[in-house]
């Protein structure tokens, strides 16, 4: 189980107004809390399903299975 | 002769083949149904007609070649496909598509099965959002009740075939833009396994999920031209070196029962995620699917809800990179709703991304030993609710982003996880519009849904229905009006 706190106030709106600032947009602070409105659930439940991942769970996992699916079949 | 609209991929190249009729008849007269509906319903970015007809008549002129699997059978496709002719809009006008490739593996294989194209058809901007509303192009009406939307992203195809203008039209589907138009319009929607059908040339949305997709009036048909188009691409990296079953044959050779085949349900999310004409229509069709041989078995889906957030941070991150400095440079000249969406996206990080990709391995390693383990195909409704209206959504004030994630939500998971899902119709609600049952299996496992979609329609008649607008004159226009 995760040992992090919780993620709820990292995702407000400086926090979206920051990271659209350095991909090049700037949002209006109402936008970006607009936005961190919409995101923040989102984001939060997905940090919780991250913090079960352990270091050798890999991001080329799924394409293994699949073709080990496809072997199967 | 009987009325070509309603005629299959099968009927079309069957009547060829025999000489009953031509390829350039067959294409006048589907250019003639378009012309008749797209006033209304804005399937199509743009109807190639005069191309059409001629490679109708250059095939009309290859009697020798009639034997191809689709010749001489007109399609259309969703409007992400660069081609030797043109460069895709991704339904907007105003941003520019900057396509390395110029070729299309899919495109490549339907012409070299026969099939002829009609055009490019309408779509969500970018494919971000399932409802069919498109300002630059048009919103995609429902032929069911005009005032409806047609669901998206692949809006122009489903639309197109409800009306008969083609058999089969082609889309993609990233978190259910094939499934979820199909639903709407009363038609089938096949998303295969990802990585089974050669996306390459097709406008990315999210990479790690995108999946073309067939739809078609019938299972049969989508069988067909599965065959006609599966197969591995070398230069495609998402595409697997899987063999590809002769889909159209097995299916075929099946005996039309379902003896043995065990359907996952979950009761609970069933009643949760649909309103009371969709919920007493699965149940009717899961009925229908019972007395063919097939075995309830009860199942638990709370795990789709996680698949669904991980699938929605991983599209954020990779249809941000798509735009990613498209969109720095020139915010202002993407749709309001479409801007509203990206902007959404800038939440996204890298970080994420990876996590996203590492958790996609985990969710379909567990979704298979829990679920898949225990049953043959999973069934869920492919959409809750009937459509909304057009005006709710284009005048909504988050234009359309709770009807897109309402429809979402049966869908995404199963893009996530790679697997193949297929929705095929199972009625009308008490307004008229149709409904579509959701049948997902294992990887590369398509032969199982089609045998049970082809069974189910053995025994119903919804997929042969026709909307009475596909007989109208071309008087409406509301779908071109701003």
């Amino acid at each position: 189980m995760s040992d992090h706190e919780p993620h709820t106030s990292r995702y407000d709106g400086a926090w979206v107004e920051g990271a659209a600032l350095s991909r090049g947009v700037a949002l209006t602070p109402e936008r970006a809390q607009e936005i961190a409105a919409s995101v923040a659930p989102v984001l939060d439940a997905f940090s919780a399903i991250a913090d079960e991942l352990a270091v050798d769970d890999d991001m080329y996992e799924f394409r293994r299975l699949l073709a080990a699916e496809a072997r199967r079949e | 002769m009987s009325d070509m609209r309603t005629w299959s991929v099968a009927e079309v190249a069957g009547a060829i083949r025999r000489g009953e009729t031509t390829c350039a008849e067959v294409t006048q007269a589907r250019l003639e149904q378009a012309r008749r509906v797209d006033p209304e319903l804005a399937c199509f970015i743009e109807l190639e007609a005069e191309a059409a007809m001629e490679r109708a008549h250059a095939l009309d002129a290859q009697a020798d070649e009639r034997d191809r699997p689709m010749f001489g059978v007109p399609f259309a496709h969703k409007d992400v496909f660069v081609g030797d002719r043109f460069t895709p809009s991704a339904g907007s006008r105003n941003v520019p598509i900057h396509m390395r490739g110029r070729t299309s593996p899919m495109l490549d294989r339907l012409a070299d099965a026969g099939a002829i194209s009609l055009g490019r058809l309408n779509l969500d901007q970018f494919g971000y959002a399932a409802t069919g509303a498109n300002p630059d192009f048009g919103h995609t009406r429902n032929p069911w009740d005009t005032d409806r939307i047609a669901g998206g992203s692949s809006s122009g195809a489903a639309a197109a075939v409800a009306t008969g203008v083609v058999p089969f039209a082609i889309g993609s589907d990233t978190g259910g833009s094939v499934r979820i138009p199909a639903s709407f319009c009363g038609v089938v929607g096949l998303k295969p396994t990802f990585g089974r059908l050669p996306k390459r040339g097709a406008v990315a949305m999210s990479y790690s999920q995108d999946t073309l997709g067939i739809l078609a009036r019938s299972v049969k048909d989508a069988a067909i031209v599965l065959e006609a188009a599966a197969g591995h691409d070398p230069l495609d990296p998402s595409s697997f070196d899987v063999p590809a079953p002769a889909f159209a044959r097995d299916l075929a050779g099946e005996s039309g029962r379902l003896d043995g085949v065990r359907l996952g349900v979950d009761r609970a999310q069933l009643a949760a995620t649909t309103g009371q004409d969709v919920h007493a229509a699965v149940e009717t069709a899961i009925g229908v699917l019972e007395g063919l041989g097939a075995r309830v078995v009860e199942i638990d889906l709370a795990c789709l809800a996680r698949y669904d957030i991980a699938a929605t941070v991983l599209t954020w991150a990779e249809i941000g990179a798509v735009h990613g400095s498209t969109f720095a440079r020139r915010r202002a000249d993407y749709a309001p709703a479409t801007r509203s969406r990206l902007e959404t996206t800038l939440a996204s990080r890298g970080a994420d991304h990876v996590d996203a990709l590492r958790y996609q391995g985990r969710a379909l390693l567990e979704f298979r030993d829990r679920i898949l383990s225990h049953v043959d195909v999973v069934v869920t409704a492919t959409t809750g609710r009937s459509p909304e209206t057009v005006a709710a959504v284009v005048d909504g004030a988050e234009e359309g982003v709770p009807v897109s994630l309402a429809a979402l939500r049966l869908n995404r998971p199963f893009n996530f996880l790679g697997l193949p899902s297929m929705s095929v119709p199972i009625g009308f609600a008490s307004d008229g519009l149709p409904m579509g049952l959701q049948l997902v299996t294992r990887p590369w496992a398509e032969g199982r849904l089609l045998a049970c979609g082809a069974a189910y329609q053995t025994v119903t008649d919804w997929h042969r229905l026709m909307p009475p607008m596909a007989d109208r004159g071309a008087g409406g226009t509301k779908a071109r009006q701003p």
